[in-house]
């Protein structure tokens, strides 16, 4: 396995192999079910179904959703020359993951005012990504 | 020693540990604080703008109803009359109705008698009428001309309340501050100042809001900020005490809360009507209504007002707005008993149609069928008629519209088994002839008997005129509606359309007799109704269904006396050889014309004097 060496914040690293094809496969996996999610979410607004397009908060969490899984999905692919370690890694991985899965399960069985319990991955998922994003600034600023 | 990678699970596995003691720890608080809450009467409004947040769905279906458009600022969305410089005439006055840019005028007398013109401020009413608020020094004014809205025309209060002919112009233009603030707004507060007689009123919510029912909710809405409290309550299910949910509430404390508006009441004691008029009405949902205030009845004492013209002389309330003590009245609410009948038995605050707010099913006999399954089930033999009929519908015999409000006959909410003999014995209008229109009394009577085997009355009246015509031209006020509306109310109908066409001469009677433009109002009505019904059936008819003649029962005798002889002429005009001849109770000689000596006999036996009914 190729050992990362340091390098300034202006010319990334090369990440490990392993490094890169979980977050290419984890970007790519993200960008393409969130892209489908998002189509499939405008097909339901054009046929009027109820069950998404009367439903305010399904449909707000469900957008949430969609924008999450593709945001996501850009993060991973971006993050790939900067990888540092299989934790962080992971970390970044599992978090990208669980915050478009936290949106999408708190639309369903939600109540009047807030969303299903499934929402609870949300702040998981950020805690994990927000974790990695940090330490990635403190070593951009450290050079 | 661990290294920087091996210490990361660590530090990952603690601060899931933490945070899950943290949600632990919130969770108890939460579950807490839900046990420990309780009701804050005095808490301020949060008014609708704060339920919003968290209650999306119960604020959409609100604003579908005509609670929240109740009262209004005049504005181009909320004013619904025919501004556009029209004229109205009523009891020799022309009023004129006029828009300059978004401001809405009404050029009518003023409370000295000339005209003047009055700038429209608030809207009240959205359903039937929109009455027009004015604003005269401290004070709001109700001006006494209101836009029918289902009939798209302006009117004239008297008409539209029971004041008979020759009423004052402006015996409706009223203090709004002192009266309909009360029940019209959310958190009224007249602020009346008894030592100087000046008003300074405010509403926390213009119309009827979510705290009109469910209680000042700030102290509700700020300690549901915290999202644990909310899903707690959500999981659980549990009560939250910082609100009133009306259908949570016993059945006596839960129908107080629509019957502190829907059941005209009297403050207890009278002395604090003082507490009334400055700091509003002191009741909040939940509160015992008793402490407060006593509901209006027949034996009620208000100086300078015959309160038993507002009751049926058993009793039954005759007017809208005392369904609180109609159902006080019925077994079913087994006097406030757990299991007893409530309001939310039948009518939806948040769905189904909101004229009634009632959901579709609870307009037949679904709605008696939680309680009562066994006789809805077997109903015609309950009832003794024929499956699928009028005769089988639960509302028909046992809350038979003889309640008169706003120019309709509505259900009565006594609920009580129909009894023929009350028609005689009370003077008031009885289930039975209210449908079979063509029969009298005493046929009722004797039907009645032998039909559930019960003794026949020996009080039989004499009368054998159809109880309906008999009602139609020689009741009182409150039963001429009745039987004005019951002529032409389809329950009354049998399979032949046709066959209540008869109806239409001795309406005709009542629109240029009767001495109640309402009355008069209602026989048109119902004679236009009758017509369009039998036109369905028979073609012939269909271009005078079409035709029927404008009529306002404000207008000058020789005007009605005119559309009145359009219809007198339709029935003679009729080949009548063709419809079904009703029952020999109805004065039809033989050629099928109204027998001029039985209708001035019933005339002559009308109750004088006349008498206002007002709100």
């Amino acid at each position: 396995m190729a050992k990362s060496a340091q390098s300034p914040a202006s010319s990334p690293p090369a990440a490990s192999d392993a490094a890169a094809r979980l977050h290419g496969r984890a970007g790519w996996t993200l960008l393409a079910v969130g892209l489908a999610f998002g189509v499939t979410l405008e097909a339901l607004e054009a046929f009027r179904v109820s069950w998404v397009v009367a439903d305010l908060w399904r449909n707000r969490l469900w957008a949430l959703a969609h924008f999450h899984a593709d945001a996501m999905g850009l993060l991973n692919l971006v993050y790939r020359p900067w990888a540092r370690g299989a934790g962080e890694s992971r970390a970044l991985a599992i978090g990208s993951a669980l915050i478009p899965v936290g949106f999408l399960l708190g639309g369903f069985a939600h109540s009047e005012g807030d969303p299903g319990l499934g929402i609870l991955l949300v702040p998981v998922g950020a805690a994990l990504v927000i974790s990695v994003a940090v330490r990635q600034a403190i070593r951009a600023w450290r050079g | 020693m661990a290294t920087g990678r091996g210490r990361e699970p660590l530090a990952w596995a603690a601060a899931a540990l933490l945070g899950a003691a943290a949600l632990g720890v919130a969770v108890r608080a939460a579950a807490a604080d839900v046990r420990g809450a309780e009701r804050a009467p005095s808490a301020p409004y949060a008014t609708s703008a704060g339920c919003q947040a968290c209650h999306p769905d119960h604020d959409a279906s609100w604003r579908r109803t005509f609670h929240r458009t109740m009262t209004q600022q005049a504005t181009p969305a909320s004013v619904v009359g025919d501004f556009s410089g029209r004229e109205y005439r009523a009891l020799g006055v022309t009023s004129r109705f006029l828009r300059q840019d978004d401001r809405f005028f009404i050029e009518t007398l003023d409370g000295q008698g000339a005209m003047r013109r009055h700038e429209v401020a608030r809207t009240v009413g959205s359903r039937r009428f929109q009455q027009y608020l004015t604003r005269e020094g401290d004070r709001y004014l109700r001006l006494p001309l209101a836009w029918n809205i289902e009939e798209r025309r302006w009117l004239h209060l008297g008409a539209g309340f029971l004041d008979p002919d020759g009423t004052d112009f402006n015996r409706h233009r009223s203090l709004w501050d002192g009266n309909c603030i009360f029940c019209h707004n959310t958190g009224p507060q007249p602020g009346y100042d008894w030592e100087r007689s000046r008003f300074d009123s405010r509403v926390e919510e213009l119309g009827i809001a979510c705290e009109a029912c469910h209680g000042p909710g700030s102290s509700h809405a700020d300690r549901n900020r915290n999202p644990v409290r909310r899903y707690w309550l959500h999981f659980t299910g549990e009560a939250d005490g910082t609100i009133v949910t009306p259908t949570r509430l016993s059945p006596a404390r839960s129908v107080q809360v629509c019957g502190h508006c829907h059941g005209q009441r009297l403050p207890h004691p009278s002395e604090r009507i003082r507490q009334f008029m400055s700091e509003g009405d002191p009741f909040r949902p939940g509160d015992d209504l008793g402490t407060y205030t006593q509901p209006l009845k027949v034996d009620s004492s208000l100086p300078g007002v015959d309160v038993t013209a507002r009751f049926w002389k058993d009793g039954t309330p005759r007017l809208t707005a005392y369904e609180y003590q109609g159902l006080l009245m019925s077994k079913d609410f087994k006097g406030g008993a757990e299991g007893g009948l409530t309001c939310g038995h039948c009518h939806r605050m948040h769905e189904g149609d909101p004229k009634g707010m009632l959901p579709p099913e609870m307009r037949g006999p679904a709605a008696c069928a939680s309680c009562h399954a066994d006789l809805v089930a077997r109903a015609a033999e309950h009832s003794g008629h024929r499956a699928g009929g009028s005769g089988t519908d639960c509302y028909a015999c046992h809350l038979p519209k003889i309640t008169y409000g706003l120019l309709g006959m509505h259900p009565t909410h006594r609920i009580q088994d129909p009894e023929p003999s009350r028609a005689w014995r009370y003077q008031m209008p009885e289930a039975c002839t209210l449908c079979h229109t063509d029969r009298s009394a005493r046929w009722a009577a004797e039907s009645w008997s032998r039909m559930f085997k019960k003794p026949v009355p020996e009080d039989l009246p004499e009368e054998t005129v159809a109880e309906s015509l008999r009602a139609l031209l020689g009741g009182d006020v409150v039963q001429r509606a009745a039987a004005a509306e019951s002529l032409g109310d389809e329950r009354s109908y049998a399979e032949d359309p046709r066959a209540r066409l008869w109806a239409v001469p001795f309406l005709a009677v009542a629109m240029e007799r009767d001495s109640y433009p309402a009355v008069r109002h209602l026989a048109e009505r119902s004679a236009r109704r009758v017509i369009a019904r039998a036109a369905a059936r028979w073609p012939e008819l269909e271009a005078q269904a079409r035709s029927t003649p404008d009529f306002d029962p404000m207008d000058e005798p020789a005007r009605r006396a005119a559309v009145a002889g359009w219809y007198r002429r339709l029935w003679e005009g009729l080949d009548r050889g063709r419809l079904p001849r009703p029952d020999a109770s109805v004065p039809l000689d033989e050629r099928l014309l109204p027998v001029a000596s039985v209708i001035d006999r019933l005339g002559r036996t009308a109750p004088e004097p006349a008498v206002s009914i007002g709100e």
